[in-house]
C-alpha cells in the first residue's frame, strides 16, 4: 500500500496547491487596485513591461500586471469565452472584435476624455454603430517597399502609375534584377495584399459591391473589380520569384534585405523586421501606384487599440483609464514609437519615422479607407485568400470569379 | 471455497481502489468537458455570445454538406494511410537494426531519437528553409527540374513535404515501442528455432512478427490518431495551402471555431470525426485481439 | 550484453550502412540547430546554412539575461517531472485491474472502452468547456496544469499498459496468488517490475509531449511570465508576421539537454527491463 498512498498524497498535494493558489490570487492587498493589462502584440513585450514598471512606480495605489503571450488572439478568445476578460486590453479592430464590442464586453468610451487623446479621423474610423468602444492609436497601411540604394544606383524612381510600375519591372529584369519577392506560401499575406489593392487602388467603394454580390443582385463576372484584381495580381507575379508559392514572409524579407530583389509589397509591420535584419539597410515605403488613372487610397484599419472591460469593477475601470492616459502621454508614446513604427494617430505622438513619411502625409490628408475585411462577415477573408492562392496555382480567372461569387454569397447570408 | 470468496473480495476491493483515482480524474477533467462540448454542438453559437439558438442536429447536417469538410476528410484519409505505412515500416526496420549488437549502440539510438525532441517551431523553421533554399539549390546544381521548386509550393506534392517532416519526427516513439516489444520475445524460442534450422527470414515471419503483432496494433491506433488529427505540422509548414490542398480536419475545426466564430459548428465537425475514429479503432482492436487469442 | 545469448545477431556491414543513411537525414537539421544560435540575425538572413563566421555568443547572453528563461526552464522541469512521476504510478495501477479483470467481469471492459475512446477526441472539442471548468476550479496555475496532464494521459496510458499486460505471462502472478500474497503485494512485487519497459516508454512519450506542448500551457498559464514554460518562451519570439530565428534557436538549444537526459536514462530500462525481471522471477 506504500506506493499507493504516496501517489494519493502527491495528487492531494498538487490538487490542494492548485485550489489554494487559485483562491489566494484574487485577494487584493491594502487599498492597491490590481489590474491586468493584456497585450496582443508579443513583439512589444519588452516595451510594455518597461512602461508598466514605470507606471507602477509613479502610481503606488495601482498595480498593473502585464499579460503577453505567443498566439495571443487564441488566448484572448478563451479569456472571453471563460468570462475572464482582462480589465485593460490591447485589442484589434476587425470583424471578430466588432462582435465583442456589440456584445458589450467593453465599456462605451464615446464621450470619454480619453478619446480626445487621439485624432478625430481615426476615432471616427473606429466607430461601431456610431459608438466608440476602443481608443484607436495606430494605423497599418501597406504599400511597396523599395531598396533606396539600388534605385539610386540605377537611376530608378518609383512611378506614379501602374503601367509605369510594370515598365520599371521590365527595366529591372533587363538589368538582371528580380523586381519583386512575393510570400505567397503564407496565405494571409496574399489576403492582405489582395483586399488592399481591390479597395485602395481598384475601387474605393468596393465594399458596396461585395454587399450587392452577397445579396444576389449582381455577380463578380458582371462587376469589373474582381477580374481587374486577378489580372493585376497575376501580372505582378510575372516579375516575382519562380517559386512564389514556396516563399514565406520571412524569406521574402530576407531576399529584399539581401538585395536579391528590388521591392516587396507589405504593410508597415514589416519595417521592424527589416531593421532587425540589417540596421544600415536604406529603404522606403510608398503607396501602390495609381491603377487606370484612379485615385489612390490607403486601405487600412486601426491596428493598436485599447479597451476597458465592462465586467471590471468601477475602481478597476478607473485605474485602467489612468493607465491608458499614461500610455497616450508623450513620453510613453516616445518609447512605444521605438518598438512599433506604424503611423501613430495619438495627439501627443511626435511621429517622425522617415521610411513612412509619404504614407503618413497621405493619412493625415485623409486619403484612407476602411479595410474590407473589417466590414465583411467574420472569416470571409480567411476563406477568400485561399481562392486567391488557387488563382496563382492554376491562373484560371473564371474559376476564381466563380469561387469569389460563391464565397461572397455564402458569407453574406 | 470460503477462502476463495474472501480472496476474490480482497482482489476486487484492491481493483476498485486502483481504478478510482485515475478514472475519477479522467471523468472530471476529460469526460465532463467532452459532454459539455456535445451539448454546445447542438446550438448555433459563436462561443461567447449570450444569445444562442438550439438547432439540434443542424450543425451536423450542415457539416456533411460542406465541401470544405469533405475535402479535408479526403486529405486526412490519404495522409493517414501514407503516414501509417511509412511509420510502421521504418520504425520496425529501425527497431530490428537497433536491437542488434551494434558498436556505440547507445549513441546511435540517441541520434535516432533526436528528431523527436525537436520542438515543432524549430522543426518548421528548419524544414521551411531546407525545402525553399537547400533542395532547390541542389536541383539547380544538378539540373534536376523536379527539385528546383519547393515541394510545398505545388498542391500535388505539398502533402509529401508535410509527411516527410512528420515521419522524420514521428518514427522515434514507435521505434521505442517496437524495441520494447522485441524484448518480450523469449530468447530460448529464438535459439531453439535456430537449432531447428530455421532461416532468418522464417524466424522473422514465424516468431518476431507474431510477437510484435500487439505492438503493431498499438502503433497503428496511435499513428492513425496522429494522422487524422494532424494540425501543427500543417500550420508550421503550409498553413493548409497551397490553394487549400493540405487543409486537415482539425485545422478546419480550429479555423472555423476561432477565426470564423462558428464555434458550435466546429465542435460538431470534430465530434463526427471522433465517432468514426472510435468505430474504426474498435473494429481494428477486436480483429487483432481475436488474432492474438488464437495464437 | 553477452549473456543475452546468440539470438541477438551481430551487426553486419549493411546494418551500419542503412543506419548511416538515416543518420545523414538527421544530420542536416541537427547541424542547423547547433550552428544557428552562434550566428547574428543578419548572418542568418544572409545564408541560413553557412557555418558561423565567428562564434557569436550574444544570443546566449540575451537569453540568459532574461529572467523569463529561468522561470520557463524551471517550470518545464517541475511540470514534466511531477506529472510523469504521478503517471508512472497511477497509470499502471489503473491499467492492471482493467487488464486482469476484463476476463472476469464486464464492468472492467466497459471502463476500459470509455477510457480508450478518449484517445480519439480532438483537444479542440474539449478546449473551451475545459477552460471554463478549469477556471471555475481555480486550476489556472502550475499544479493545475499537472493535474490536467495526468487526466489527459489516462486514455493513451491505459491503452499502452493494457496492451503490454495482455502480452505478459500471468503464470507468476497466479503462483503468487496461490501462495497467498495479496493482490496489492502481487502487483507491486511481481507485476510492476515486469512493466519497466512500457513504463519507460510511457515516460519518454509523455515527457516529450509535455515538454514540447504549446496549447495547454498557453491556455492555462498565460497570466504571468513567471508561469510560462519553455515552449511558451520559445514561441514568444514568433509574431504574426515573423520569427526571431536567433533567439528561437538559442532557446531550443538551451532546453534540449533535460529532455535528452530523460531519454538516455529511460531507454536503458526499455532494453534491460524484461530480461532482468524474468531472471529475478
Amino acid at each position: 500500500m506504500k506506493r499507493f498512498s504516496i501517489v494519493l498524497m502527491m495528487l492531494a498535494c498538487v490538487a490542494m496547491a492548485a485550489f489554494g493558489s487559485g483562491s489566494s490570487e484574487s485577494a487584493s492587498s491594502d487599498g492597491v487596485v490590481e489590474i491586468e493589462f493584456f497585450s496582443l502584440k508579443p513583439e512589444a513585450v519588452d516595451c510594455y513591461q518597461e512602461l508598466v514598471d514605470e507606471f507602477n512606480a509613479a502610481n503606488p495605489d495601482i498595480n498593473v500586471t502585464l499579460t503577453s503571450t505567443a498566439d495571443a488572439q487564441t488566448v484572448f478568445l478563451t479569456r472571453v469565452a471563460t468570462n475572464t476578460v482582462p480589465e485593460c486590453c490591447y485589442v484589434f479592430f476587425n470583424a471578430t472584435y466588432e462582435e465583442f464590442f456589440r456584445e458589450g464586453l467593453f465599456i462605451d468610451l464615446t464621450d470619454d476624455p480619453l478619446l480626445d487623446l487621439v485624432q478625430p479621423s481615426i476615432a471616427e474610423m473606429a466607430e461601431v454603430d456610431g459608438r466608440n468602444y476602443s481608443i484607436p492609436v495606430t494605423l497599418s497601411p501597406s504599400g511597396i517597399y523599395y531598396n533606396k540604394d539600388m534605385f539610386a544606383e540605377h537611376g530608378w524612381t518609383m512611378p506614379d502609375t501602374y503601367e509605369g510600375l510594370i515598365a520599371l519591372c521590365q527595366e529591372m529584369e533587363a538589368a538582371g534584377i528580380q523586381p519583386f519577392a512575393f510570400s505567397d506560401k503564407d496565405a494571409h499575406t496574399i489576403g492582405q495584399q489582395a483586399e488592399r489593392l481591390i479597395n485602395g487602388n481598384i475601387n474605393v467603394d468596393v465594399i458596396s459591391k461585395f454587399e450587392a454580390v452577397g445579396a444576389g443582385e449582381t455577380s463578380w463576372t458582371k462587376e469589373p473589380e474582381m477580374r481587374e484584381l486577378a489580372e493585376m495580381l497575376l501580372e505582378l507575379r510575372e516579375y516575382g520569384p519562380a517559386d512564389n508559392l514556396g516563399m514565406s514572409h520571412e524569406q521574402a524579407i530576407a531576399d529584399f534585405v539581401n538585395g536579391k530583389v528590388a521591392m516587396i509589397i507589405s504593410g508597415t509591420w514589416a519595417a521592424t523586421t527589416i531593421n532587425q535584419a540589417n540596421v544600415t539597410f536604406d529603404y522606403e515605403m510608398l503607396p501602390f501606384p495609381s491603377y487606370d488613372g484612379r485615385p489612390v487610397y490607403l486601405s487600412t484599419c486601426p491596428d493598436t487599440c485599447y479597451a476597458i472591460s465592462a465586467s471590471a469593477s468601477p475602481e478597476k475601470q478607473e485605474a485602467s483609464r489612468r493607465f491608458l492616459e499614461f500610455l497616450l502621454s508623450s513620453e510613453a508614446l516616445g518609447k512605444w514609437l521605438q518598438t512599433d513604427l506604424s503611423p501613430n494617430m495619438a495627439v501627443e505622438a511626435d511621429y517622425n519615422v522617415e521610411c513612412f513619411s509619404v504614407i503618413n502625409d497621405m493619412l493625415s490628408e485623409g486619403a484612407m479607407v476602411m479595410l474590407p475585411s473589417v466590414l465583411q462577415p467574420a472569416g470571409f477573408r480567411v476563406d477568400w485568400q485561399v481562392a486567391v492562392q488557387q488563382l496563382f496555382i492554376d491562373h484560371d480567372i473564371d474559376a476564381f470569379l466563380a469561387k469569389s461569387d460563391e464565397l461572397t454569397v455564402d458569407y453574406y447570408n | 471455497m470460503l477462502g476463495k470468496s474472501v480472496k476474490n473480495r480482497e482482489k476486487y476491493i484492491t481493483y476498485a481502489l486502483y481504478i478510482i483515482p485515475g478514472f475519477v480524474l479522467y471523468l472530471c477533467l476529460f469526460v465532463t468537458p467532452l459532454i459539455l462540448g456535445i451539448y454546445y454542438s447542438t446550438f448555433d453559437w459563436n462561443g461567447f455570445s449570450k444569445k444562442r439558438d438550439f438547432i439540434g442536429l443542424g450543425n451536423y447536417i450542415d457539416a456533411l454538406t460542406d465541401d470544405r469538410f469533405t475535402s479535408a476528410i479526403l486529405f486526412n484519409l490519404r495522409y493517414s494511410i501514407l503516414l501509417i505505412i511509412s511509420i510502421i515500416v521504418i520504425s520496425m526496420v529501425l527497431a530490428l537494426l537497433l536491437n542488434k549488437d551494434l558498436k556505440a549502440r547507445g549513441f546511435i539510438r540517441s541520434v535516432y531519437f533526436f528528431p523527436a525532441v525537436v520542438s515543432m517551431l524549430t522543426a518548421s523553421l528548419i524544414f521551411n528553409e531546407i525545402y525553399f533554399r537547400a533542395i532547390p539549390a541542389v536541383g539547380d546544381l544538378l539540373g534536376i527540374a523536379a527539385l528546383q521548386k519547393s515541394v510545398l509550393s505545388s498542391p500535388s506534392t505539398a502533402i509529401y513535404g508535410i509527411l516527410f517532416v512528420h515521419v522524420w519526427q514521428g518514427v522515434a516513439i514507435p521505434t521505442v515501442l517496437f524495441l520494447a516489444g522485441l524484448q518480450t520475445i523469449p530468447g530460448e524460442i529464438l535459439e531453439s528455432s535456430l537449432i531447428d534450422g530455421a532461416s532468418k527470414w522464417q524466424q522473422f515471419w514465424k516468431i518476431t512478427i507474431p510477437y510484435l503483432l500487439p505492438v503493431v496494433s498499438v502503433v497503428l491506433v496511435l499513428v492513425l490518431r496522429d494522422g487524422l488529427m494532424v494540425f501543427d505540422y500543417i500550420v508550421g509548414l503550409t498553413d493548409g495551402g497551397p490553394g487549400g490542398a493540405t487543409t486537415s480536419i482539425v485545422m478546419l475545426v480550429y479555423r472555423q471555431g476561432f477565426e470564423e466564430m462558428k464555434f458550435s459548428f466546429a465542435i460538431a465537425e470534430a465530434l463526427m470525426i471522433s465517432v468514426v475514429l472510435i468505430a474504426v479503432s474498435a473494429f481494428q482492436m477486436i480483429v487483432i485481439n481475436r488474432k492474438s487469442i488464437e495464437d | 550484453m553477452k549473456q543475452k545469448g546468440s539470438y541477438i545477431n551481430r551487426a553486419r556491414w549493411y546494418v551500419y550502412a542503412i543506419l548511416a543513411v538515416g543518420i545523414l537525414i538527421i544530420a542536416l537539421p541537427f547541424y542547423l540547430t547547433v550552428i544557428t544560435p552562434f550566428k547574428t540575425s543578419s548572418e542568418i538572413l544572409g545564408n541560413f546554412f553557412s557555418f558561423p563566421k565567428s562564434f557569436y555568443l550574444g544570443n546566449f547572453m540575451k537569453v540568459l539575461s532574461k529572467p523569463d528563461y529561468y522561470y520557463a526552464i524551471g517550470n518545464s522541469i517541475i511540470i514534466t517531472g511531477i506529472a510523469v512521476a504521478i503517471m508512472s504510478i497511477l497509470l499502471p495501477m489503473l491499467a492492471y485491474p482493467l487488464s486482469r479483470g476484463m476476463r472476469e467481469k464486464r464492468i472492467f471492459k466497459v471502463i476500459y472502452f470509455i477510457i480508450v475512446c478518449g484517445i480519439f477526441v480532438p483537444f479542440q472539442v474539449r478546449m473551451l468547456p475545459l477552460m471554463k471548468l478549469v477556471n471555475a476550479l481555480g486550476l489556472m496555475n502550475i499544479p493545475g496544469i499537472i493535474v490536467l496532464y495526468v487526466a489527459t494521459s489516462v486514455c493513451e496510458g491505459t491503452y499502452l499498459y493494457v496492451g503490454y499486460m495482455a502480452s505478459m505471462p500471468t503464470s507468476m502472478e497466479e503462483a503468487a496468488y496461490i501462495d497467498g500474497a495479496s493482490t496489492n503485494k502481487t502487483f507491486w512485487m511481481i507485476v510492476y517490475p515486469l512493466l519497466r519497459p512500457i513504463t519507460a516508454t510511457v515516460l519518454i512519450k509523455n515527457s516529450l509531449w509535455i515538454w514540447n506542448d504549446f496549447f495547454m500551457p498557453l491556455l492555462v498559464l498565460n497570466r504571468s511570465y513567471k508561469l510560462h514554460t519553455i515552449t511558451l518562451f520559445q514561441h514568444s519570439f514568433k509574431t504574426a508576421y515573423t520569427t526571431d530565428y536567433t533567439l528561437a534557436f538559442t532557446t531550443f538549444l538551451m532546453s534540449i539537454l533535460p529532455i535528452m537526459l530523460v531519454y538516455i536514462f529511460a531507454q536503458k530500462h526499455i532494453i534491460s527491463g524484461l530480461t532482468n525481471g524474468a531472471v529475478k522471477g
